[in-house]
């Protein structure tokens, strides 16, 4: 009779008993949490805060664009800072008063061209940034097809140093490509005193200025202007593209193209054998994955008016793994909430806890002994210089620790503690040997 | 050809290969690329200061090797580069160990992602740790020998050849000492138990541990090795190259990864060969770029990585596994 | 393609790696319909083969056709849209999917979406991926009602024998003209391989053309319609299960001299 019971177990599946996979309550989650996040500028009084808030947004942008990439398509990609760069100088060249064009102004709906500037319509900016984006992806992708993990990460890197270095040098100032021969100014070649000149495309160390803010807003109660120093309105656009994004995000995982990145992880030689495309559903992760960097990048440009060559450095993209990581590879709510607390921590935290913690040093610096010496060295301890040191520490501790991140993806998670699948197999064993009779 | 270059080519390269073995060892072993092991070796030049210049810590002070004003004599320089090379040495390999313990092996059965994440991290650390402690500019290194150079003019069949080179006593050491460092890897990973052991983890790791090779050991083993030619080639380093900065272990160490993959991963004698011939590289572009080397050697070096890993991905001495279906 | 021409045909296939010839000028066919196996000693070259046509590399020399065109070469992905799906003799699922999306993957090919359609999901989409569903659903019923009731388990949580049904199910899920199965019943014990053959049998009924390769000679004498026999990579013999069974090039090949020389 123990038998029998043991046989109608219920059956171990994917689908536990957790209050996560009750529909409801994730609707209700789901739902409380974009009315807080609506309702924040709106509550929160502080400019500086909001205007916080507007870099976390860039931030989740770019971590959910990696998560595409690392988290449902499994390649470790280590440059994604670049796209994030090439969607912000998309901003910046095709939005901006940086490329002078010709003598007379060309104006439309879509577009207006003249000598003062380039200016794409915002809406047509926000497509376009994510084209570009999604083309290098592509392109910084194809040479990575055949390599695997450890390979494609280190190439990724090179991508990622690649790119800035050459936004620096193709243009004006002392661009190193090629020393004094550059010409600055117009889009057509200028005739330069020493030979070559070359147009001064991306503004090299001289950074690109003056890029466009989204046309004002006056549409009932709302009447906006975008300025640098309000980040409400700001705030509201990226709230919009990030909704756009996330649906978009969640469809693609559910989607035919999310299991073949999942067979892909799982089995690549199985998966071709089954009919996927490999090289077509990787490069459209990187496309994919560059297009979301690419909306980041041109909300960054946008709001602050310039761009310039060092924003977009190795750490960048370390720091973006890191939300990554932090929150959950492959999991959209989970790299959302790892790009929040990535931004509160560079922008606030880490100089809140510095100043407490030098405080706290000087405050306890004249007393005696060994406590008094961790004092004085509290008291000017460089703790805003440690972020990598805490972004670090944080890799460290969450691949030791919890490496399914604080929000989990279920099946990533379950990838990640093969402990829990030889434990289930037994059990299952169990199962079917009372089943059949057999000890 | 300007033999000036060339020099500087071979010793940048020596210094490079000495880095590559440690990244084609651990690589070869345990498929994992040690972002960290550029950081140990920049800790190991760190190291270096205090040994040499002396320092005081907690109260107990250490004179130091070598006084930093004035020009060292010859056997004041010997003494001290060799008790700093042992001392670095010694203390990197234990760091290299003690990393492989802590943040490596227990994700040894992990997918193949999160060692690698974990290395980051590694490198993350130790690099923003060199950064507190020395700050954020290169800082010199430690006075240790006084320079002087000879000049070579090979004479051959009436043909004079690098006329007009010279090379420096710290070059013509770094070559000797990384030579020695290369060939001693050599006849240990060659002639010794414990050499074939590493060979027999690195082929094939299950057969190894059923043969009765403590895998784990051997492992550990490697990370020494690799780390403690690091340490040691981080003073020759100092010498030669004088500036070392707290980021100088990541370039250094993706420039010397591209090393070992052009010469062969896991293959030690390719990853010295891959390191002289991306130090000649670099510095003929260098030259070409006129000074303005770093930004576009970077650049050339990387793309030299990714032509390899698409096309010949083995290497030059490497060989082409295919997994097998 | 032409009346009476094979499904399958090698033509001198050939395959070397390094010095060793797994492969030798190799001529044998697969017609619609049939259940023929690839047998052999160990290392005569039928995993080789299966690579050979299903695109894991291409031949030294020869070619492979299928349906009366060269396929010689093509990529996996490639040959199994022309309708050739196999299975693995090491099993390779995908370990953390469940059961019905182990099937879904090999359903893949049929599905006709783009990206657009996948994220904007217009009704077509839905409801093809609904058909897919419940095509899956049917091919595993049509092999155990364990792996129904068991849809949605993790592949590998199942027991070792309903994980080669499951990768059988994938394979069959696209429909395949010609399915490849290589030592399906590697690690059974008896009774789970006589258990196999039965469902092999049964897909064969259902009208599934089917090339396997097998170590258990008894299995494969009793579900097999032809036999081709290998061994260092050439053919030695070919004929019905009987014809197969005396043949003295066989024996000799399987079990060594002395033992041909004695059942003559």
């Amino acid at each position: 009779m123990a038998a029998l019971s043991l046989a109608r177990r219920r059956p171990r599946n994917l689908l536990g008993g957790e209050w996560r996979d009750n529909p409801w309550v994730r609707r209700a989650v789901v739902a409380l949490v974009v009315l807080l996040a609506f309702l924040y500028p709106i509550l929160d009084h502080s400019d500086p805060r909001v205007d916080t808030a507007y870099v976390a947004e860039i931030y989740i942008l770019l971590a959910l664009g990696l998560n595409i990439v690392v988290g449902f398509a499994g390649l470790l990609d280590l440059g994604y800072a670049a796209f994030f760069a090439i969607g912000a100088y998309t901003a910046a060249m095709l939005a901006s008063t940086h490329f002078s064009v010709g003598k007379s102004t060309i104006s439309n709906l879509l577009f207006t061209i003249g000598p003062g500037g380039i200016h794409l319509n915002f809406f047509v900016l926000i497509p376009c940034a994510a084209l570009v984006a999604a083309f290098f992806g592509l392109l910084f992708g194809a040479p990575t097809l055949r390599l695997r993990g450890d390979y494609l990460a280190i190439v990724t890197l090179g991508f990622g140093e690649i790119v800035p270095k050459v936004v620096e040098n193709l243009g004006g100032g002392s661009g190193l490509f090629l020393g004094r021969f550059v010409c600055h100014g117009a889009l057509h070649h200028r005739h330069c005193a020493n030979g070559i000149g070359i147009p001064d495309l991306t503004g090299g160390i001289n950074n690109i200025t003056g890029i466009d803010a989204p046309p004002n807003v006056n549409l009932l109660w709302i009447h906006w202007s975008w300025q640098t120093n309000n980040p409400r309105p700001w705030y509201y656009l990226g709230f919009v593209i990030i909704a756009i994004s996330v649906i978009i995000i969640t469809r693609l995982r559910d989607s035919r193209l999310g299991r073949c990145w999942v067979a892909i992880r799982e089995d690549e030689v199985a998966a071709a054998h089954a009919g996927v495309n490999i090289t077509g559903t990787r490069l459209t992760a990187f496309a994919l994955g560059a297009a979301f960097s690419g909306f980041g990048g041109l909300l960054y440009a946008s709001q602050l008016g310039t761009v310039s060559y060092d924003q977009f450095f190795f750490s960048v993209s370390v720091s973006i793994l890191v939300m990554v990581i932090l929150g959950g590879i492959g999991s959209i709510p989970g790299v959302m909430v790892g790009g929040v607390v990535i931004a509160y921590l560079s922008q606030t935290w880490l100089d809140t806890i510095s100043a407490k913690l030098n405080t706290l040093g000087s405050n306890i610096h004249h007393a005696p002994g060994p406590i008094g010496a961790f004092g004085t060295w509290l008291a000017t301890a460089p703790i805003s210089t440690a972020k990598p040191l805490i972004l670090g520490l944080i890799l460290v501790g969450m691949m030791l620790l919890r490496p399914q991140g604080l929000i989990p993806n279920r099946r990533r998670a379950r990838e990640l503690h093969p402990e829990t699948a030889s434990e289930a197999a037994e059990e299952n064993e169990e199962l079917w040997t009372v089943q059949t009779g057999e000890i | 050809m300007n033999g000036d270059i060339l020099i500087a080519g071979i010793v940048l390269g020596s210094l490079y290969a000495i880095v590559a073995l440690g990244y084609t060892m651990v690589y070869g072993i345990i498929e994992l690329i040690n972002f960290a092991h550029g950081d140990v070796f920049t800790f190991g030049a760190f190291l270096a200061i205090p040994t040499i210049s002396g320092t005081t810590v907690f109260g107990w002070h250490w004179p130091g090797l070598i006084t930093q004003t004035g020009t060292p004599a010859v056997a004041q320089s010997i003494i001290g580069i060799g008790v700093a090379m042992v001392v670095s040495a010694i203390i990197c390999a234990c760091l290299g160990v003690v990393i492989e313990r802590v943040a490596y092996r227990p994700l040894r059965n992990a997918p193949r992602l999160a060692p690698l994440i974990t290395a980051i991290g590694v490198s993350l650390i130790i690099e923003n740790l060199l950064y507190q402690w020395q700050g954020g500019y290169s800082i010199p290194f430690p006075t240790t020998i006084t320079f002087s150079s000879y000049s070579l003019t090979f004479s051959l069949f009436g043909h004079q050849f690098l006329s007009n080179t010279s090379i420096t006593n710290a070059q013509l050491l770094v070559i000797v000492a990384a030579v020695a460092m290369m060939i001693g890897l050599d006849l240990f990973v060659n002639r010794t138990t414990m050499g074939k052991a590493m060979r027999a983890v690195a082929q094939d790791r299950e057969a190894a541990s059923m043969m009765g090779i403590n895998v784990d050991r051997i492992i550990s083993l490697t990370f020494f090795v690799g780390s403690f030619l690091a340490g040691a080639g981080s003073i020759l380093y100092g010498i030669e190259q004088v500036n070392i900065g707290y980021d100088t272990g990541f370039a250094l160490g993706l420039f010397a990864f591209t090393a070992a993959v052009l010469g062969g991963i896991g293959n030690i004698r390719g990853a010295a060969v891959g390191g002289l011939l991306i130090g000649i590289i670099s510095e003929y572009v260098d030259y070409l770029g006129n000074g303005l080397g770093t930004d576009w050697y970077d650049t050339v070096v990387f793309s030299i990585l990714v032509l390899i890993l698409v096309f010949r991905p083995a290497g030059l001495f490497g060989t082409a596994t295919a997994e097998k279906v | 393609m032409p009346e009476g021409a094979p499904l399958l045909e090698t033509v001198g296939l050939t395959r070397v790696f390094g010095g060793l010839k797994a492969v030798d000028n190799l001529d044998f066919t697969v017609n619609a319909g049939e259940i023929v196996s690839l047998i052999g000693p160990n290392g005569a070259g039928k995993s080789t083969v299966f690579n050979l046509v299903s695109g894991i590399y291409p031949p030294t020399a020869g070619r492979v056709l299928f349906k009366g065109e060269n396929i010689s070469g093509l990529k996996p992905d490639r040959v199994e849209r022309r309708g050739i799906s196999r299975t693995f003799q090491t099993l390779r699922l995908f370990a953390n999917m469940t059961v019905l999306e182990n099937v879904l993957v090999g359903y893949h090919a049929r599905l006709h979406s783009n990206l657009f359609g996948d994220i904007i999901k217009p009704p077509w989409v839905a409801r093809a991926e609904r058909e897919a569903v419940a095509e899956a659903k049917r091919i595993l019923s049509l092999l155990s009602p364990r792996l129904v009731s068991h849809q949605d388990f993790r592949a590998s949580d199942l027991a070792y024998a309903d994980r080669r049904l499951l990768e059988l199910a994938r394979a069959m899920a696209s429909q395949p003209a010609l399915l490849m199965l290589d030592e399906p019943t590697a690690g059974m014990n008896p009774s789970e391989a006589v258990e196999f053959m039965e469902h092999i049998r049964h897909i064969h009924a259902q009208g599934f053309t089917i090339l396997l390769i097998e170590h258990n000679l008894s299995v494969v004498m009793g579900v097999s319609q032809r036999i081709t026999v290998l061994d260092y990579g050439t053919k030695i013999a070919e004929g019905t299960p009987d014809e197969v069974r005396r043949d003295e090039r066989v024996i000799e090949a399987y079990l060594g001299r002395k033992a041909a020389a004695a059942t003559a």
